[in-house]
């Protein structure tokens, strides 16, 4: 079986997305202050994002293990720089509608508050700049701390 | 600070600790009995004076005035001018407390701690400014100005938070020395395990050479085979010789590790003996903490587990457990109540037990508020007996303060004291008498830092078992288990044994009819359980790995681990197996035989997906990662359906899907081609290929899938 493992050895996955960045996301000329940097993913056809502050890494995904009896917006857990980390299904959580299915190819490893945890993703899209006017809007905007706090993925019994 | 200063400092950061810790029992036992203070203050002036020394010779001032200022406070005690009050011991712990918050702070070369050394030694100098020990109520508050070290709960100012990768142990050089030996042995194994290697590889060659030989058509001498024969023999001798010494030498090295790990239980004897001191000043009460068993070793990590839930029951026993003194008195019993705790090891297993003299668990009570609240119907709160009744305890519906104020007795937190205890593997169970007092037992592992665990099969997945909690093992057909009333039971030794099945967990169909189980029979607390499961892999050792925090609230989840091979392996705990409502799903029949279904689909997410559905509808299914893989179990097992990706590795679902057809063992095979292109100009080639069907995964549906494979199977039939 093989393991999880970086997206490319020593290369780092900022430099990756940025470079991806250059060739797909459109760099507004003056970004309004609303404005964040965000890492871009699709997972169950939503265009999702995580402010890059928080997020420690990406990995291409290709061993992930079950949890027996465990929800369904966990997908498993995946072996990330020897340490175990949860797959989230972002969709699943968020109870957002989903069509078909599609083959979920990385993770970007978000963390807060000395915890990790691994946002599932059909794709990874880029690094880019957004101004978030509009809730609406794709991409949407994931509260990384209130990820962390909701009772399912904070360990105390709900 | 002098950086060359630095690594000094962390070695006094551990003497520290280890002084603190015996002035902390030191206190502990003075204030259980005065006839102890002659030998015990002289050991608390040792280590404080120790203390002292190796702070100032650090520049470490602050902690250097601290310690000589509680030299000072207890001067008179020593001299055996005055007696140890409660006050002036809890001057001192708030002394030894702050100098324990300095040590993140000082380990993190940060003023962390500083603000609370200086608190502490100013009120140790109020103390002998005062000219004398300060009355029982004289010391209980802070002055105005300053922070009140006392304020909110106690375990706000009991162990400082360390960072667990700055820990470390005190280790003997015998300790090392010995675990030294180990490793020299095992490299010793590994030399004599590559010269095997080089023997295999020569082996290889010379039955390439005979390989070779016959394939051109000439005659095998025996001679050669036979040398090459015994060769093999020899290496296979060897090599079952070497397993054995391996595995004794990491039995060797792992158990020299655990005793690094180890501490004595009465170290639990301070932190408990304060969370009690506390809730009699908060309530009014009066008890003592009398520590049974303290001699006996403990993994720290089981102690640190453990800390926690023990606190909470010995305040739970002074809060709602314990009279007051004048009640206590007025009933013939002794105005000061006595908590123990009484530690037992047994093999690889420990029980501890937190027990009180005071009022019991009004059984009735709770029975009513379990009905009230629901947790039981009126029937069955009626037919609960007295220790079901208790149990009901531990449920968290009984956690609410209210609750326990109308119980008059026991039941807060009680359900995160057994979540502890599973955790570790362990059990929690509570006995009471009315009128007499109560008692909790924890069970739990001696060492949890590495498990032998047997590792399982179900459907597919692995999961692993604590080797420890394993009796037995027995194989079994599926129709040999029965339902009994409320249950599924097997009978065993002509009881008949709870049954909790894997399956369940996968919500998968049980198997039934003649299909082969294998049972582990499992200690669950105080009874056992038989976990069925398809497949025993064998006993494996696991290195146990944190549990992602999301994760802790499943309690069938003990633990988990790496394998070797990089795969997580979950630990299921039988306690919490054996509580687990087993669904009465419906078993597969056994006849007509259950349809196997191939999967084959490089993307993880899908194989997960399409196995949840089949086996949801009672279909076998294995799983391939790309065409190649499934050719190959296409060629030894026998299927009665495929369903493949079209994008593959290697072999895609086209060339598989002809190739199946080309091969007269598969012609007939139904295959379900199940991808995310889904063009007109796709579903041809697919039809081309010879699919006999195309589902698009834009477009999945669970229902839709089923009907599909079910209608191919019929149409084949």
């Amino acid at each position: 079986m093989r393991s999880t493992r970086p997206l490319s050895g020593a290369r780092d996955v900022a430099r990756i997305l940025e470079e991806r960045a250059r060739a797909l996301a459109v760099v507004e000329e003056a970004a309004p202050s609303s404005a964040r940097t965000v890492a871009a993913f699709v997972m169950g056809g939503h265009e999702l994002a995580v402010p890059i502050e928080a997020l420690s890494r990406a990995v291409d995904l290709a061993v992930v293990t079950e949890i027996p009896g465990g929800p369904e917006h966990l997908l498993g857990v995946i072996v990330v720089d020897n340490r175990l980390v949860s797959l989230l299904d972002v969709p699943a959580f968020l109870a957002l509608p989903t069509h078909g299915v599609g083959d979920i190819t990385a993770a970007l490893v978000v963390q807060h508050g000395g915890r990790q945890i691994a946002l599932a993703a059909e794709r990874l899209l880029r690094i880019a700049e957004v101004a978030f006017v509009d809730e609406a809007a794709a991409p949407r905007l994931l509260d990384v701390a209130a990820l962390f706090a909701d009772t399912r993925l904070s360990g105390r019994r709900s | 600070m002098d950086p060359a200063l630095r690594p000094v400092v962390l070695v006094f950061v551990e003497e520290l600790r280890d002084q603190l810790d015996r002035i902390r029992a030191t206190l502990a036992a003075m204030e259980r009995d005065a006839a102890l203070v002659p030998a015990e203050i002289e050991e608390l002036f040792r280590q404080a004076h120790s203390w002292k020394g190796s702070a100032a010779s650090l520049g470490l001032d602050d902690l250097a005035t601290l310690a000589h200022e509680l030299e000072s406070a207890l001067t008179p005690v020593r001299r055996g001018a005055a007696p140890l009050t409660p006050a002036l011991a809890d001057v001192a712990i708030v002394a030894v407390d702050a100098a324990g918050a300095r040590i993140p702070g000082l380990v993190a070369e940060s003023n962390e701690g500083c603000d609370e050394v200086a608190a502490a030694t100013r009120e140790l100098r109020a103390l002998l400014g005062e000219g004398a020990v300060p009355a029982a109520a004289g010391a209980e508050g802070a002055r105005p100005g300053e922070p009140d070290a006392r304020e909110g709960e106690p375990e706000a100012r009991s162990e400082p938070v360390v960072d667990p990768a700055s820990e470390s142990v005190r280790v003997t050089v015998a300790r090392l020395t010995e675990l030294e030996r180990g490793l020299d042995d095992l490299r010793g194994l590994r030399s004599r395990i590559e010269t095997q290697a080089e023997g295999a590889v020569a082996a290889v060659h010379g039955v390439d050479q005979l390989w070779r030989a016959a394939r051109d058509g000439h005659r095998i001498e025996p001679g050669p085979l036979f040398a090459l024969l015994s060769r093999l023999r020899g290496m296979r001798r060897a090599l079952v010789d070497d397993a054995d010494a391996l595995q004794s030498q990491v039995v060797a090295v792992d158990e020299t590790l655990r005793a690094m790990r180890m501490v004595p239980a009465g170290n639990l004897g301070e932190p408990l003996g304060r969370a009690l001191r506390d809730a009699c000043k908060r309530t009014g009460k009066q008890a003592r903490l009398v520590v049974e068993g303290g001699e006996v070793q403990l993994d720290r990590h089981v102690l640190e587990e453990l800390k926690g839930p023990l606190i909470h029951l010995v305040r739970n026993a002074i809060d709602h457990g314990i009279e007051e003194p004048e009640v206590r008195e007025a009933i013939g019993k002794p105005a000061r109540a006595r908590v123990e705790l009484v530690v037992r090891q047994e093999l690889r297993t420990l029980h501890l037990e937190v027990r009180d003299d005071g009022r019991g668990v009004d059984v009735e009570a709770a029975r009513e508020q379990a009905r009230v609240r629901g947790l039981v119907s009126d029937a069955e709160a009626e037919r609960l007996d007295e220790a079901q009744v208790i149990d009901l305890l531990f449920r968290s519906g009984f956690s609410t303060a209210a609750e326990v104020t109308e119980l008059s007795g026991r039941g807060v937190g009680l359900d995160v004291v057994r979540d502890a205890a599973t955790r570790l593997q362990g059990s929690a169970s509570m006995t009471s008498t009315m009128g007499r007092g109560s008692a909790v037992h924890l069970t739990v592992p001696l060492t949890v830092a590495a498990h032998s665990g047997i590792v399982v099969e179900e459907r597919g997945r692995r999961f692993a078992l604590p080797l420890a909690q394993v009796e037995r093992v027995v194989r079994a057909t599926a129709a040999e288990l029965r339902d009994d009333g409320a249950r599924t039971v097997f009978d065993l030794d002509d009881e008949p044994l709870p049954i909790a099945r894997l399956s369940t967990l996968l919500d998968a169909p049980a198997r039934g009819g003649k299909s082969a189980v294998t049972i582990l029979v499992a200690r669950a607390g105080e009874g056992r359980v038989g976990i069925v499961c398809e497949r025993l892999i064998g006993q494996r050792e696991l290195l146990l790995r944190p549990l992602p925090t999301e994760l802790s609230t499943l309690d069938h989840i003990s633990g988990v681990a790496l394998l070797p091979s990089g795969e997580a392996i979950f630990v299921l705990s039988p306690v919490a197996l054996a509580r687990q409502p087993q669904q009465r799903r419906k078993t597969t029949p056994s006849a007509p035989r259950e349809r196997a279904v191939l999967i084959a689909d490089d993307s993880i997410t899908i194989r997960s997906l399409l196995r949840h559905a089949l086996e949801a509808a009672g279909f076998r299914v294995r799983t391939a990662t790309d065409g190649e893989e499934a050719l190959q179990l296409a060629g030894f097992e026998r299927f009665d359906l495929v369903v493949a990706d079209v994008r593959m590795p290697r072999v895609d679902g086209l060339q598989l899907t002809a190739r199946l057809r080309a091969s007269p063992r598969t012609a007939r095979l139904p295959v379900v081609l199940f991808s995310s292109l889904a063009s007109t100009q796709d579903r041809e080639a697919g039809r081309a290929a010879g699919a006999s069907a195309y589902l698009s995964k834009r477009e999945f549906d669970r229902g839709e899938l089923v009907d599909v494979i079910t209608g191919l199977l019929k149409e084949r039939a």
